[in-house]
């Protein structure tokens, strides 16, 4: 057969052309990897018409592999920094070095419209040179977690990206003062629809949001570092389109209440999350409950009745934040009011018991009530207090939309009700099969081997996992790598398996392509781990540090554990390590 | 430094295991010793929040440090205290500060004297025939020792942008209140 006629038997009769045309309209990234492996044309069509591309880690390729392969890339997203650097545990010059992506997008990449910047340290000299080579196309900047540049960088942005509908700094640290950036945003661009600098510390003046407001008559979202919201009553009022804010702050919560009453909000506002409200100021709220989607209480003053009093009045919630001082009793309400909610986050509150509400702990009744209430959950990361297998088994009977679950145990109560949980955790994987992402996070004797075997054997789609404290010996890891067939990406804290486990581990887990590991039983000299040792895996280890400063643990005792970080890469080995990371090499 | 520090090491080469092993029919102080050479599992530093008086004052006399490592044959790692050098301690109330090595991490507490050795026995009693507590991963600590919380393991991490709230929220509660300082009004 001709190679021409094998070519239209392989695209079933159908011209280049035509093919082309198609594959415009695939755009999930794991059709376009399944595309891409047909056969050298699907591949090269794919390669030339792919739009987006994700990169996980900064380092399992090179700047020059993406652009031979996705020239006409328009959208970007990279991750540098392990995802354990958002709790404090990597050094902040472990790497992550936006430099050379940008040099090699300023110089190819003619199409890009679109960068995310995820965990990654970019330069004010990074951003020059990005927007002097893209800036007059640049419809969307996301640096989420960034470091390393100053309001300078912003500044550059705000003169040279006349067309960005998408600015977002959220949590990025970055240094300076000055709030000229705002101001040069506003007068130049008039098609934001996104802004973004919530969690950060960057200076905000009131005119220049007014300013922004006027001129961006797309305006939808903005969300803002700490601000006090009276000051923001002429920003609400001018704009109109507003759906989304956050940030803002209630300063002064002591003296004269009625000027935060004096607040209108836009009318099609449904997405609110406010720093330092408390009980007094969230009747601010009353009137527009009812229309919200998403409400962001982590960083309130709220009780659990206050809680209780708020989300009543939200029957239409979609998406909720809070800490655990949200209480069962909380979790009862959103379980009876919010029966479209989608999405559920309870982070962890204040240890010291004195500062939040004493019936501030979420426990297996709060999400016994939950699971049977809310049966639209996707996804649910809950800080509990205490656990039965009996609410997790009802989690697997109810939650069947649940993709992302994430239960970390606290170390408040000294016993639990009900360990280990090896029965629920099964029934919750067995019940709950869209999960692709799953973090436990226990105490000793939270799981057994049993357990952990049960794990692997149930976690058909799970492609990230997370575990603290679980497992009782090496053999429960062992049998744990034997299931998980699509697991990509595995953190593991605070466990008891030594490294000979890890590494066998590690060579079993037929998908692992990164793996990162804080707390295990270390070998003399460390050479166990280079069992794991392979082509194209590259490993490195971080030597536990004696710094004051990088842990939570305020009462002087200093302490750190080694990490090991693995993952594959096809850039080779890094050499960019700072001289806190050590990357392991087979002799 | 200047008034003799007194150094308590564990032999992590087991050397002195060997040596004590050999001498333990014959010598009667290595009795004592042979009883103190125990194998340390999980003994881990936050093990041993709870015995830590939480106003201990830093005042150090003496130091002691207690090396502590694992081997690559779980649950056993083996450590031995040499109890000669040991002898010096005075009694005495002060506070020194106990520095403990294990597994790849650091840490360093102030501790009495008296609590320091309830540390040291807990150290030698902890793998007597103990190994089913290591299958639940944790040591059984003696009565009087198991007060408030027990916090095994290392400090859960907390995320970045809530440790920064909570400090926040702390400073707040301290500086506000009715007589507090108007805070400063931006331009307007």
């Amino acid at each position: 057969m001709s190679a021409r006629t094998l070519n239209r038997v392989m695209s079933f009769g159908i011209s280049d052309l035509a093919l082309e045309f198609v594959l415009g309209y695939v755009d999930d990234p794991r059709d376009r990897e399944a595309v891409s492996l047909v056969c050298k044309k699907w591949y090269q069509i794919d390669a030339l018409s792919r739009k987006h591309v994700t990169i996980a880690i900064c380092y399992s390729t090179s700047p020059g592999r993406l652009r031979r392969r996705f020239p006409n890339l328009e959208s970007l997203q990279l991750k540098g920094k392990p995802r354990a650097a958002m709790f404090n545990l990597i050094p902040e010059d472990w790497g992550g070095y936006v430099g050379p992506w940008i040099r090699e997008i300023a110089e190819a990449f003619n199409c890009l419209k679109s960068l995310h910047l995820r965990r990654m340290i970019v330069k004010d000299e990074d951003i020059r040179v990005l927007v002097k080579a893209r800036g007059h196309m640049l419809e969307s900047l996301k640096l989420d977690k960034c470091s390393g540049l100053s309001t300078d960088g912003l500044l550059l942005v705000a003169r040279s990206c006349r067309c960005l509908r998408i600015l977002s700094l959220e949590e990025s640290s970055i240094s300076g003062n000055d709030a000229k950036w705002i101001h040069e945003l506003a007068v130049n661009n008039s098609v934001l629809e996104t802004l973004n600098f919530y969690m950060t510390e960057l200076r905000v003046a009131p005119e220049d949001l007014e300013l922004l407001a006027k001129n961006c008559r797309s305006l939808v979202s903005l969300k803002i570092s700490e601000c006090d919201i009276s000051y923001l009553i002429s920003f609400f009022l001018i704009a109109t389109k507003l759906e989304e804010f956050g940030g803002g702050s209630f300063n002064d919560q002591v003296g004269d209440l009625d000027k935060y009453m004096k607040i209108q909000f836009p009318p099609k506002l449904c997405c609110v999350g406010l720093i330092f409200m408390g009980k007094n100021e969230m009747e601010i709220l009353f009137p527009f409950a009812a229309a919200l989607k998403k409400l962001d209480l982590q960083y309130t003053f709220l009780s659990t009745e206050d809680h209780c009093q708020l989300i009543q009045r939200c029957p239409n919630l979609e998406v909720l934040e809070v800490r655990d001082v949200i209480g069962d009793r909380g979790l009862e309400v959103v379980a009876q009011t919010c029966k479209k909610l989608r999405r559920l986050r309870i982070e962890r509150g204040d240890d010291d018991q004195g500062l939040e509400d004493e019936q501030g702990c979420v426990s297996q009744a709060g999400l016994s009530s939950l699971a049977q209430g809310c049966l639209e959950l996707e996804y649910l990361a809950v800080y509990v207090s205490d656990i039965t297998n009996a609410a997790l088994e009802c989690l697997g009977t109810y939650s069947k939309n649940l993709c992302d679950f994430r239960l970390v145990l606290l170390d408040r109560e000294q016993r639990i009700t009900d360990l280990p949980l090896d029965n629920g955790v099964r029934a919750l994987l067995k019940g709950c099969a869209k999960i692709r992402r799953f973090a436990l996070y226990l105490r000793p004797g939270g799981l057994s081997d049993v357990g952990l075997g049960y794990i692997g054997q149930y976690s058909n789609n799970v492609r990230w996992i997370l575990m603290g404290n679980i497992g009782e010996s090496d053999r429960g890891l062992l049998r744990f790598s034997q299931g998980c067939p699509r697991l990509q990406k595995l953190e593991l804290r605070s466990c008891c398996f030594t490294e000979r486990a890890l590494a066998m581990a590690a060579l079993r887990l037929p998908s692992l392509r990164y793996l990162w590991v804080q707390g295990y039983v270390a070998s003399p000299f460390g050479n166990d781990l280079l069992l794991m040792a392979r082509a194209f895996w590259n490993i490195e280890f971080i030597p536990p540090k004696h710094d004051v400063n990088e842990t939570e643990d305020r009462r002087g005792n200093i302490e750190s554990q080694a990490q090991i970080l693995a993952y594959y890469s096809l850039a080779g080995k890094r050499v960019d390590c700072p001289d806190s990371v050590i990357p392991l090499h087979p002799a | 430094m200047a008034r003799g520090d007194t150094m308590v090491e564990h032999d992590f080469f087991q050397i002195e295991k060997l040596k004590a092993a050999s001498f333990r029919a014959a010598d009667g102080k290595s009795a004592a010793r042979s009883r103190i050479q125990s194998v340390v599992s999980r003994i881990n530093p936050q093990l041993l929040r709870s015995v830590i008086a939480p106003g201990a004052t830093e005042m150090p006399p003496e130091k002691a440090a207690l090396l502590l490592s694992s081997s690559s044959q779980p649950p056993h790692p083996v450590t031995i205290l040499n109890p000669s050098i040991r002898s010096v301690a005075e009694i005495s109330n002060e506070t020194a500060p106990l520095t403990i090595f294990y597994n790849g991490s650091m840490a360093v507490f102030d501790l009495p004297r008296d609590k320091a050795e309830t540390i040291m026995k807990l150290v030698e009693t902890a793998n007597d025939g103990s190994s089913s507590d290591q299958r639940k991963g944790g040591i059984r600590l003696p009565e009087e020792l198991d007060g408030g919380k027990i916090q095994e393991l290392p400090p859960m991490a907390r995320r970045k942008s809530l440790q920064r709230f909570i400090a926040k929220r702390k400073q707040r509660l301290t500086v506000a209140g009715p007589y507090a300082k108007e805070k400063a009004v931006p331009k307007r």
